[in-house]
């Protein structure tokens, strides 16, 4: 890899971050574009949930992780504790693969 | 209680320390990779510390590897990462106003300074840069050590650690399931990018559950 192609993607991943904190400047969003992105927030957390957990290298398949982040979710559920929750998670899927 | 932005950036930090932790671990998976094909340490380093994403870099090092072309390169790094345009928007009016502040706040955003900015009634710029920060350390210095203790070290796959971050995802999700209707776009979005994914490069999938739930809007 050279050091165009570094400093290539550093940049574009710069731009994709700071383009809207500059342009938009600190008036924020209009209201009804920020409500929207407010209710497109569960779908995108969602949908990052399913591909980590639901595909593999392009492909439907069920991750190892899965049965370890559904525990997480029953204790977060019961306690709302994200570190308890967390912790949950890393250790059921600790177990599943030794299984 | 009116709280401190010191102390904000103190909050934003101890959220985030679960996560560092995977976070350095996929930087030593980084650097033990980029150290494989071939990638100076140096560059993996700086590319880490500069691009800051775990999926560009990732999906750099495989075209890459593949011989792909630069422009192959950049096109994917735009498709995995065109969320940081929606994710900056949306904080944009909690940023500093100097404009080199704001850019440097703005180089913090991450999927999970992110998501910790929002938890509270409105965006956080001291959780976003206490998180982001840490972030930054964890995948810089992971890097460090992969591209030079290489495969002497473990990944993070063993101690389920790597369970962490879609399991944070799903907490986060389930704070926001406060209506029938959050519950049934949620479910939509989930099986949308599965089913897009054999079809469609990586990034694509979140990139349409996104564009189709700003299109849909909050009715």
């Amino acid at each position: 890899m050279s050091w165009l192609t570094v400093g290539a993607v550093a940049a574009v991943c710069f731009a994709l971050r700071v383009t809207a904190p500059i342009a938009l400047r600190e008036r924020g969003l209009p209201s009804g574009l920020e409500r929207r992105l407010d209710a497109a927030v569960p779908p995108l957390l969602a949908a990052l949930v399913a591909v980590q957990l639901f595909t593999d290298r392009g492909r439907a398949a069920v991750d190892s992780r899965a049965a370890g982040v559904a525990a997480a979710a029953v204790v977060y559920l019961a306690r709302r504790s994200l570190v308890l929750a967390l912790t949950t998670a890393a250790l059921v899927t600790a177990l599943v693969r030794l299984l | 209680m009116e709280v401190t932005p010191r102390e904000s950036v103190a909050t934003g930090v101890r959220l985030a320390l679960p996560f560092a932790a995977a976070d350095f671990l996929d930087g030593v998976a980084f650097g033990v990779i980029a150290a494989g094909i071939g990638v100076g340490a140096l560059r993996a380093i700086v590319m880490s510390a500069t691009a800051f994403s775990g999926s560009a870099q990732f999906a750099s090092l495989t075209v890459v590897r593949d011989e792909g072309s630069l422009a192959a390169v950049l096109a994917a790094v735009v498709a995995l990462n065109a969320r940081y345009l929606v994710f900056g928007a949306s904080v944009a009016s909690a940023l500093s106003r100097n404009p080199l502040r704001r850019a440097a706040e703005a180089q913090l955003l991450t999927d999970m300074s992110w998501a910790l900015s929002l938890r509270g009634d409105r965006v956080s710029r001291a959780i976003l840069v206490g998180a982001g920060a840490v972030s930054l350390a964890a995948w810089t210095g992971g890097t460090a050590a992969g591209v030079i203790f290489g495969g002497v070290l473990g990944g993070s796959r063993a101690i389920g650690l790597d369970a962490a971050l879609p399991a944070f995802f799903l907490c986060l999700l389930l704070d926001r399931l406060s209506s029938r209707r959050a519950v049934i776009v949620a479910v939509a979005g989930a099986g949308a990018a599965v089913a897009l994914t054999p079809a469609t490069p990586a990034g694509v999938p979140l990139l349409v559950v996104l564009a189709g739930a700003l299109a849909l809007g909050s009715r």
